[in-house]
């Protein structure tokens, strides 16, 4: 039988993908599928290519520790394309990474990343806009 | 409505709709996929083109798509990126022009590490928990032991179009372009448990796939569905081929659950396990999360609190503009063909009207080719603009059950079944 990939070892080799590092980008995008079809096996396999390096955390306090916790299990354009709401939401979610998705984080961490989070992604580092609603 | 009630069957669809064959040479005509599929070869588009794309792609009109890089993964075409890991990728709207999703542009959603390797000749598809007989049905097995169906069906993310949702939403933040429309093919899931003899005890069915978690504290991505829902609905099934072809890893390889009607939640990828519970399933992924409000309209005031929530399930009504495009330059005194594609949960799409003046003036478009209730329709108006100035265009899509969509947003907490009457902007000069 195949065996699931044990989830620490894809979580170590994805981090230590997971920092942006734009040229391994460019060429790693050998994205590529190879079906090998040796004597008793059909293999199908897939090489993902590693983190969006356009995805690359705003420089600041706090930037460090929240690249590298929560690169654990995504990317970090789960933190960049998300909307710019407030801190009490930013830290509800810093608790949800921890407390349902079981996430590595101390207390001390969280806090840090929350505030980082709401400095930078949250409603106060919203610049104004014209105010044209995002339609399709 | 099976919202009240949480994940219930409508009745299953009538024998007839089993015998439904589908037009082949239309859909390959209309497909046109060139990928190179074939003697066991199975080859995707083999280098991305990021770096040159994706800074073309920062031009994007649609300020929710702004500055997001076309990205070419494993078997799939240029696809606008989302999030890269786990991968997220949205299909643009162009390839909506046609009724079918071609398999390498349709667009992927993982929760968790994706498999990045398949053997078939060891993948097993195994049935266990309440049943007479645990299988593990190989590859051959699901082509060679059970009849043959297939579907054209959309398959819709629960929160495709969550970035225009206000108040804004945490999640995916997507545009309309979380879905895809494509024919299944493969085996009826009532079949199989059959074969395996599920128990008088029997109450939900659970699904898992090879996808992993990250962390040994992420959730497995594991769904249900009620043992009644499968048996009595013979659309749900195991599908093995996606429009003709291998299913793309990033789409589920090399078989996928297939819950026509239902949002993309319920569809499971690569899939491996199939456990029949005595009891109702309570993972996470059912009873904490894809959760909408127990009401008819599955909506909240905006902002509002959640009170009672139950598993989202059938896909509401909707239809999407995708010619022209939003901010689109067209003449005027020239005849331009509005089109797009409408789709709900199942009932089928009764009628598209189309508003070119932004206010309530309705004149009906005309239906593409019937490809059945739960496939795209697509639709088309045959419009003149009059005169320079800007335009307005809507379109509103009513089923056969009588259900539309509405003229404002419905809300609710985690940014699922939008459906509102979408807004097209044109200038004609």
């Amino acid at each position: 039988m195949w065996a699931k990939r044990d989830g620490k070892e894809r979580a170590a080799a994805d981090a230590t993908a997971g920092f942006g590092r734009n040229a391994a980008f460019f060429a790693a995008l050998l994205a590529f599928v190879i079906t090998v079809a040796a004597p008793g096996a059909q293999r199908t396999s897939i090489q993902l290519p590693p983190d969006n390096p356009h995805a690359q955390l705003k420089p600041g306090p706090g930037e460090e520790v929240t690249s590298r916790a929560c690169s654990i299990c995504h990317s970090t354009d789960y933190i960049v394309t998300q909307p710019h709401l407030d801190a009490q939401h930013w830290d509800a979610e810093v608790q949800k990474m921890i407390k349902v998705f079981g996430g590595p984080i101390t207390p001390s961490d969280a806090k840090i990343i929350s505030d980082y989070l709401a400095r930078n992604y949250g409603s106060e580092s919203e610049k104004p806009t014209n105010g044209s609603a995002a339609k399709n | 409505m099976a919202r009240q009630g949480g994940p219930e069957a409508k009745n299953s669809s009538p024998a007839k709709r089993l015998d439904r064959r589908f037009d082949r040479r239309a859909f390959l005509r209309v497909c046109g996929m060139a990928s190179a599929v074939g003697a066991g070869v199975w080859s995707g588009g083999i280098f991305g083109a990021m770096a040159a794309r994706g800074a073309a792609d920062a031009g994007n009109p649609n300020p929710l798509l702004a500055g997001r890089p076309l990205v070419r993964y494993p078997g799939k075409t240029d696809l606008i990126l989302l999030t890269s890991r786990p991968p997220q990728l949205e299909t643009p709207m162009e390839y909506f022009e046609n009724a079918i999703t071609p398999n390498e542009a349709f667009y992927v959603r993982y929760h968790i590490p994706p498999p990045r390797e398949v053997d078939l000749s060891k993948w097993r598809l195994k049935v266990a928990g309440s049943v007479d007989q645990p299988l593990e049905l190989s590859f051959d097995d699901l082509q060679s032991k059970f009849p043959r169906t297939s579907i054209v069906a959309v398959n819709q993310c629960s929160g495709n179009s969550r970035g225009y949702f206000s108040p804004r939403i945490f999640g995916g933040q997507w545009a309309n372009g979380a879905m895809g429309n494509a024919e299944w093919t493969g085996v009826r899931l009532r079949d199989i448990l059959s074969a395996a003899g599920v128990r008088q005890t029997g109450v939900d069915v659970s699904f898992n796939g090879l996808d992993g978690p990250p962390l040994p504290g992420v959730p497995d991505f594991v769904k249900s569905l009620s043992v009644s829902r499968i048996m009595e609905d013979p659309m749900v099934m195991v599908a093995y081929q996606m429009n003709g072809q291998p299913l793309p890893m990033l789409n589920g390889f090399p078989a996928r659950l297939i819950v026509p009607g239902w949002y993309a939640t319920y569809w499971v990828k690569n899939l491996s396990e199939v456990t029949v519970l005595d009891k109702e399933f309570d993972g996470f992924w059912m009873r904490k999360a894809y959760l909408i409000p127990d009401n008819a309209c599955g909506c909240l005031e905006p902002g509002g609190a959640p009170g009672h929530m139950v598993p989202i399930n059938r896909m509401d009504v909707r239809s999407l503009i995708v010619f022209p495009s939003d901010g689109a330059h067209l003449s005027a005194g020239k005849r331009t063909a509005v089109r797009g594609v409408a789709f709900d949960g199942g009932y089928g799409v009764d009628s598209v009207l189309l508003s070119t003046d932004g206010v309530d003036t309705w004149r009906a478009a005309q239906l593409g080719k019937d490809l059945g209730e739960y496939s795209f329709r697509q639709w088309s108006f045959e419009w003149t603009p009059p005169r320079a100035g800007s335009y307005r265009l809507m379109a509103r899509a009513t089923n056969r059950i009588g259900q539309s969509q509405p003229a404002k947003p419905l809300w609710n907490p985690a940014g699922y079944l939008r459906n509102v009457i979408e807004e097209v902007d044109v200038n004609v000069g």
